[in-house]
């Protein structure tokens, strides 16, 4: 009600109401100070979780490694730097803290094959969200039709165990996500 | 200055309003930016339908024109919350920023509780 009141009111009283436009500087700066101290903390917070999660995914994928049949030995885990090119089949783990190894070099027309390992569904897809048009020919408007088998993108989510897999073909830096997460991310980079 | 706040308005609600058209058409394309712990509390098709409803009532609010520093600072906190919750994705978020200092800035036009003239 005081507030109505005074939204009312001031119109007319422009002039003094600059006067006290001084003091709400100062009122308003503390409100964005309180706001951006908050977003700092909660930042802080998220981004510890994220950095103990970036450590997990090296361990998880190593021993991933080791226990799938399918994946290459000489595709090691170099979660910080890329793997070797892979000109052979690479596995890509999502777990509930992302995808690993995060980016992989592959050889040109090698597989790419994505398996979850997550409680929750992944959906890998090229980048952008939500289009997924990076990858040439991909567009997430393309899934449940006919061209669906020829994109970068999984065009569903997989459940825990499920895999999909996608042959590159192009040379390039591709960035992918998670479309159902799009704080997962991750890199494959297609060499001749 | 009436110009300007009117135009802080507009673009702010439109914000709000297509996000939660959007949602409601893909589903799968936001459900990601809700965080983990949201997503446990409550199945993807209540969240998005909560979280549209609260953006459409947050637009209608800014283009009504009342307590605007009220609904200007609800505005900047909901964007800048969708930022801090997907840093992650800054490549897809960085909008928010500036929509969330918008929206602050639309407060700031209108403290104390003032009509923009």
């Amino acid at each position: 009600m005081e507030e109505q009141n005074t939204e009312e009111g001031l119109p007319a009283e422009a002039g003094a109401e600059a006067g006290k436009n001084g003091g709400m500087g100062g009122k308003l700066i503390g409100v964005v100070i309180v706001v951006l101290v908050i977003a700092a903390g909660v930042y802080a917070l998220t981004r510890g979780s994220e950095e103990a999660n970036n450590i997990t995914p090296e361990a998880a994928s190593t021993e991933n490694q080791a226990a799938a049949p399918e994946a290459p030995a000489e595709n090691p885990v170099a979660p910080e730097a890329s793997a070797p090119a892979s000109a052979e089949a690479v596995t890509i783990s999502f777990t509930d803290a992302g995808y690993a190894p995060q980016a992989v070099t592959i050889k040109k027309g090698a597989l790419v094959t994505f398996q979850n390992q997550s409680s929750l569904e992944t959906w890998p897809a090229s980048a952008m969200h939500p289009t997924h048009t990076v990858y040439p020919g991909s567009d997430i408007q393309k899934c449940g039709t006919g061209e669906a088998t020829g994109i970068f993108d999984a065009c569903r989510g997989l459940k825990n165990g499920e895999t999909w897999s996608f042959q590159f073909n192009q040379v390039g830096k591709w960035n992918y996500h998670d479309h159902l997460t799009p704080t997962k991310f991750g890199s494959i980079t297609v060499t001749e | 200055m009436a110009l300007a706040a009117w135009l802080l308005r507009l673009g702010l609600a439109f914000s709000f309003f297509y996000v939660a058209s959007a949602s409601f058409q893909n589903p799968t394309s936001w459900i990601g930016f809700f965080p983990q712990f949201l997503r446990d509390l409550a199945p993807a098709e209540t969240l998005l339908t909560g979280f549209s409803i609260y953006e459409i009532i947050l637009g209608l609010w800014l283009l009504s024109g009342r307590k605007m520093v009220y609904a200007g600072l609800l505005s900047a906190a909901t964007l800048l919350g969708i930022v801090v919750f997907n840093w992650g994705a800054m490549e897809i978020v960085f909008r928010d920023v500036s929509l969330g200092l918008a929206a602050l800035a639309l407060a700031a036009l209108h403290y104390p509780f003032k009509r923009v003239e």
